[in-house]
């Protein structure tokens, strides 16, 4: 076997392609929702349709992400694929059943501030860790 | 299921990444597949065959039900 074709890494190459693709349209979703934000809470824009342009554009870049993970995933071999597989499982079946006991704990009034990025934050959280476990099982 | 994919890739000389790059498959995979924590699919067992020149059954062996 050719050692410089076993040098290449073509699989690592190409995950390592999609990782940066995912980490610019992150940033730049992240970056339109400061911005919208920012420009919302200073009243940058003059006029309605401009900010909702600015919504738009941000929702936009998120559909960007969402694109660019699912490649992503179709390119990972099968284990990776089944790793990525149940952590995803594993924060959507957190993400509802906490998602509804947290709507629980809100209507009760034992939460009294409620926040969106709460659940957000539960959801990456459960899936980060599902990966973390899934990548340590098979090493 | 048992295998001998570690057996194969020494006689060749070969690390587990070649052997990765030459299936296109994560080094990792070919890690877990060895140590018999994960199963190949049917694709990349065939892949491995034609890879190693030999029947399927010769590298992989179902060991369950017995």
């Amino acid at each position: 076997m050719d050692k410089t074709t076993a040098a290449t890494g073509a699989y690592e190459a190409r995950t390592a392609k999609h990782g940066i693709k995912i980490i610019i349209w992150s940033l730049a979703w992240a970056g339109s929702m400061i911005f919208a934000d920012m420009a919302a809470a200073y009243q940058w824009f003059p006029s309605e349709w401009m900010t909702l342009l600015s919504i738009a554009a941000n929702f936009g870049t998120g559909v960007g992400v969402v694109l660019a993970y699912m490649k992503f995933l179709k390119d990972q071999d099968e284990l990776q694929r089944s790793i990525q597989l149940n952590a995803l499982g594993l924060a959507v079946g957190v993400g509802l059943v906490g998602g509804f006991t947290y709507s629980l704990l809100v209507t009760t009034g034992y939460i009294v501030d409620e926040e969106v990025t709460d659940m957000i934050l539960l959801i990456l959280g459960t899936y980060m860790a599902g990966v973390a476990v899934g990548q340590i099982r098979y090493r | 299921m048992k295998n001998k994919l570690k057996v194969l890739r020494a006689e060749r000389d070969w690390t587990q990444a070649d052997l990765a790059n030459e299936l296109d498959v994560s080094r990792q995979t070919i890690n877990a597949i060895e140590k018999g924590k994960f199963d190949p699919s049917l694709p990349l067992a065939f892949k491995a065959a034609r890879l190693f020149e030999m029947a399927i059954e010769d590298i992989f062996t179902d060991v369950t039900g017995q």
